[in-house]
């Protein structure tokens, strides 16, 4: 029994061997790249790395270290808000179905918002700000109107099915339904909400399975049509806002895209390489601006306005760390830095 | 190529054993594993890892289902989803379940559309042993599909046995404090000298609620475990024809369940809405010849299984997500066991055929499989080495209403063991076994995922080990070490493909594992006193070797343990008995990437039971308290699934033999 004893007390002591502390954490971010990381579907994984562009120094898990607590889980949407002169963040956390707002100076959370139908979780894939409310597009097909002052859900809309994404365009929300989880029956339409009376004014018949959804400066807004995955392919449409009628689709096989300065610069998976679009001309350019055939994982495209560069997201299979690399608007390198798991949204500070 | 050098291996099986017939060979005393050792668990006399859990053993360990014991076998690690009715999944080795072969009585009823086998669905009611074997099979029964992969698991039921007894009856109660209760009846008689036949149902039910604590950063999770309610129903029957060599066990199963699945805890969302409907029905003959000179195995086998999948909490038009699936299996087999003067040396072969058909909604074209495994091998005293060698086959045709898919692989097993010292009960053994893991149907046909272009899982597996055994008056010291090295090549596994939306089977990933096994047992046993002190030890290194530019190469493959350990002590005194077993499982990392943010602490859990017996004529009672993770320790097997914490088991069973 006393070698039990003893045994027993060995293996205690080993298995109370802990990991070191996480590292020190940032006060200040005001000068790098907030990272939001989806994480993992049911691994409670969701996080925010930030990358300091003084130190050149990525730091992991900055809510969680901040907070004593997880974000949640696969967080889907980041956006950054000013209400009331102070400036914060909107996270749309999916699995979790929360908002979390957060102080965009401390990255501390301000306020949970549960986003349920009862017991049913609503699934937030989005989040909007406009005129001091927040709008949270719902995977089970609605929109919650989120008043700031109380940080409560006002109100709610029916939109089509699963929608994904929304753009705004003066006091208009346009919300592209994509129908994913009604297989092989996906839905083909964007539903215009009108904000000030926050009901639905019309809907857009497009194509199947639509997901991103971008305007320019003409009144035009652009989505990406995901196709079904086998026979049908993805496609470009174009629409016009003030007649909600698709004027064109274009036969581009693209999954990533964003708008900057009359341009379109998205991702193809024909080539695996960010193309250019011009919404002026409505004309694709052949040209490669970067090549990312030596990604394992294409997962996403941003541009940073102000300082007139390209982020791209390399997911590693979507089971490890991102890396994310920056180029020139003219797509020459410039340095890359990782972030967590499915880097799905960037801010750039 | 890799044809010939089997072709060779073969031939010289047959030129050793022509050979052999003329050299008369040192008799070595090899005693086959006694019955009723006391609360053994490792077969020291084995040319390969062979572990033997028997009744008693059983009865000891803090084991509801077959999942539970098998976690004191060194190299296992049971991926364990928690709860009552909670899946649980054996990897060995870091060969994964896909690799480990489940038979009951002979029988393998295969699970055709995961290749997946779910531990908790083996009660250890009446059962009375359940065997671990790596590489080859070690009884003349099995037939040539328990050959085919690397390990093997079997479990002996009660009623296939020859009841001793005119009349047996065992009567069952079970209650958990985690609102778990089982009910078993078993009932078997003789007929006449040679017929019997017997009875035995199983009930298992409860809501399953248990509170659990989850670290959340900084924070504690505390809430409790819902929607787990369960109710499950077994009721087996069978009918035995026993003559001296001659054995027929005709034997069907009926089986259906009910559950509420938790599924994983999410934070902030604590709700969730999904049911599993089971039924399975099959059939089992099997008939057995023992002289001695030889020995034969032979079994028929049907089974159809339904299974229904809910999520009330779907987000699409129906507000449901339903899935349902029909498999039906049939099949039969043989083997045939020449021995070579004795027992333990022999020649043997053996064929089965399978057919399986699954439909479901999520399979547009249902497949339909034949199988055919076969094996030929020996058993063979060489002076004081024993060779052991055997090629098997498998050969699957699948056929969908567009495709025709052939898969077909030779895996050959040669083991060496050597005892240097005639007197002294210590083998050096060795063994290499090549194995291969089919795709399953759900790897190849389930929608958009499944791709049926994939290869066999390739498994090499080698074993290097002594074992040891010596008895001084009333002490007995038993140990086994090993050293293994297993590669595994074309793993098959889900990845997504252009999107997170396309995900797709693909045979990508190689693991290089190696580690070191080590089991020791003391036991002293005087008059009325016996006392066993028993531990198994595992050390695990399995990396991913796939990719060298990758970002994980090098690093430990996700759910395996650098470092696992059982412990069991258990003192009897007349007819008290207490036991005292401690689990010992290390840190893991979930994911591919040894982040320290992807990493699940390591745990003990420790059980405490006090279990007495009254014996009365022809009667007799068992009452077993047990307390289950005694340290009351919050912790997770599975990522995002709580085990419940300190509960306690209060078992009953009434025995009546006349």
């Amino acid at each position: 029994m006393k070698i039990l004893t003893l045994l027993l007390s060995i293996i205690l002591i080993v298995s109370c061997k802990k990991d070191p502390k996480p590292e020190i954490v940032n006060t200040q971010y005001d000068n790098g790249i907030l990272c939001m990381n989806e994480g993992l579907f049911q691994q409670n994984n969701a996080t925010l790395s930030y990358y300091d562009l003084d130190s050149n120094k990525t730091t992991l898990n900055q809510f969680s270290t901040l907070n004593g607590r997880g974000l949640g889980d696969t967080a889907n949407d980041m956006i950054e808000y000013t209400y009331l002169g102070n400036p914060y963040i909107a996270i749309a956390v999916d699995v979790s179905s929360q908002i979390e707002i957060i102080d965009a100076i401390t990255l501390k959370s301000i306020k949970q918002i549960p986003i349920f139908n009862n017991t049913n979780a609503r699934e937030p894939r989005s989040v909007k700000y406009h005129e001091n409310y927040l709008y949270s597009i719902n995977f089970d097909g609605t929109v919650s109107k989120i008043d700031l002052s109380t940080h409560t859900v006002t109100s709610l809309v029916n939109c089509g099915l699963n929608p994904e994404n929304a753009e705004l365009i003066d006091n208009k929300m346009y919300v592209v339904n994509s129908g994913g989880l009604n297989y092989p029956t996906y839905d083909n339409t964007i539903t215009v909400i009108d904000l000030n009376s926050f009901s639905v004014v019309s809907t857009i018949e497009t194509d199947i399975n639509c997901s991103s959804i971008i305007k320019d400066n003409q009144n035009e807004l652009y989505t990406i049509s995901r196709g079904d995955y086998s026979t049908i392919q993805p496609q470009l449409l174009r629409i016009n806002a003030t007649t909600n009628i698709t004027i064109q689709a274009f036969n581009i096989d693209l999954s990533s895209m964003t708008y900057y300065n009359n341009t379109i610069y998205y991702y193809d998976n024909s080539d695996q390489s960010i193309h250019t679009f011009n919404t002026t001309s409505e004309t694709e350019n052949s040209d490669i601006v970067i090549d990312c055939s030596s990604f394992q994982t294409f997962y996403g495209l941003y541009i940073n306005e102000l300082e007139q560069l390209i982020y791209l997201v390399d997911a590693n299979g979507y089971t490890n760390s991102s890396i994310i690399r920056c180029y020139t608007m003219a797509g020459s390198f410039k340095y890359e830095f990782t972030g967590g798991l499915n880097t799905g949204q960037l801010l750039f500070k | 190529m890799q044809l010939k050098i089997y072709i060779s291996l073969i031939s010289c099986i047959f030129l050793f054993y022509a050979k052999s017939q003329n050299n008369d060979t040192l008799k070595v005393v090899e005693v086959l594993s006694k019955k009723d050792s006391i609360l053994k668990l490792t077969v020291i006399n084995s040319s390969v890892p062979h572990y033997i859990i028997n009744k008693d053993k059983l009865n000891e360990l803090s084991a509801e289902d077959i999942g539970d014991a098998l976690k004191y076998i060194p190299g296992t690690y049971i991926k364990d989803y928690g709860g009552i009715g909670g899946v649980k999944t054996v990897s060995y080795r870091s060969l994964g379940a896909g690799h480990t072969n489940v038979e009951v009585d002979g029988v393998i009823l295969p699970n055709t559309q995961t290749a997946v086998i779910n531990l908790s669905q083996f009660d250890v009611f009446s059962i009375t042993k359940l065997e671990m074997s790596s590489g080859q099979v070690q009884n003349h029964y099995s037939t040539a599909s328990s050959y085919v992969k690397s390990n093997l698991i079997s479990i002996y039921s009660s009623l296939f046995d020859l009841p001793t007894k005119k009349i047996n009856v065992k009567l069952m109660g079970n209650a958990s404090s985690i609102n778990a209760y089982q009910g078993g009846l078993f009932y078997q008689q003789k007929l006449s000298k040679h017929f019997s036949f017997g009875l035995q149902s199983l009930y298992h039910f409860g809501s399953g609620k248990y509170n659990f604590s989850l670290k959340n950063i900084d924070s504690t999770y505390t809430s409790e475990r819902q929607d787990s309610k369960l109710q499950n129903t077994k009721l087996k029957g069978g009918i035995s024809y026993h003559k001296k060599k001659f054995k027929i066990h005709l034997n069907s199963n009926y089986s259906t369940n009910q559950q509420k699945l938790p599924g994983a805890v999410v934070l902030y969302n604590p709700y969730n809405d999904q049911s599993l409907k089971n039924k399975i029905l099959n059939a089992t003959l099997t008939g057995q010849y023992k002289s001695k000179t030889i020995a034969i195995g032979t079994n028929l086998f049907i089974q159809k299984s339904q299974t229904l999948y809910r999520d009330n909490h779907y987000l699409n038009v129906q507000g449901f997500l339903e899935n349902q699936y029909t498999n039906g299996t049939f099949g039969g087999g043989f083997i045939f066991n020449k021995f070579l003067k004795t027992e333990t040396q022999k020649l043997f072969i053996g064929s089965d055929f399978k057919q399986a058909t699954l439909s479901g909604d999520q399979f547009e074209k249902s497949p339909v499989r034949k199988n055919i495994n076969s094996v030929i091998g020996l058993s063979k005293w060489f002076w004081r080495i024993k060779l052991q060698a055997n090629l098997s086959h498998q050969y699957i045709h699948d056929k969908t209403p567009n495709d025709t898919k052939n898969i077909s692989h030779f895996s050959p097993f040669i083991s060496l063991a050597y005892i240097p010292f005639k007197k002294q009960n210590f083998r050096i053994r060795s063994h290499y076994k090549n194995t291969y893991r089919l795709p399953s149907f759900n790897d190849l046909y389930y929608n958009s995922i499944g791709n049926s272009n994939l290869k066999a899982e390739n498994a090499r597996s080698s074993n290097i080990g002594l074992t040891y055994g010596k008895t001084i008056q009333l002490i007995t010291f038993e140990t086994t070490l090993d050293i293994y090295r297993n590669k595994i090549k074309d793993k098959i596994v889900a990845i997504p493909t252009k999107n997170l939306f396309n995900w797709s089977m693909q045979n990508i990933g190689n693991v290089l594992s190696r580690g070191i096994d080590l089991s020791l047992l003391f036991s002293f046993k005087k008059e009325s006193h016996t006392l066993v002190f028993s531990t198994s030890q595992s050390y695990n290194s399995s990396i991913d070797v796939t990719n060298k530019t990758s970002l994980t190469y090098g690093h430990q493959i996700p759910y395996t343990p650098n470092y696992n350990a059982s412990y069991t002590s258990t003192f009897s005194y007349k007819k008290y008995n207490s036991s005292l077993t401690l689990l010992h499982t290390g840190s893991r990392y979930v994911l591919n990437e040894n982040l320290p943010f992807n990493k699940l602490e390591g745990f003990i859990d420790i059980a405490l039971g006090i279990s007495r017996t009254f014996k009365l004529k022809h009667q007799s009672i068992y009452c077993k308290l047990q307390a289950v993770n005694l340290l009351n320790t919050n912790y997770e097997v599975i990522k995002s699934f709580p085990m419940p914490g300190r509960y306690y088991n209060l078992k009953i069973v009434y025995t009546f033999n006349k």
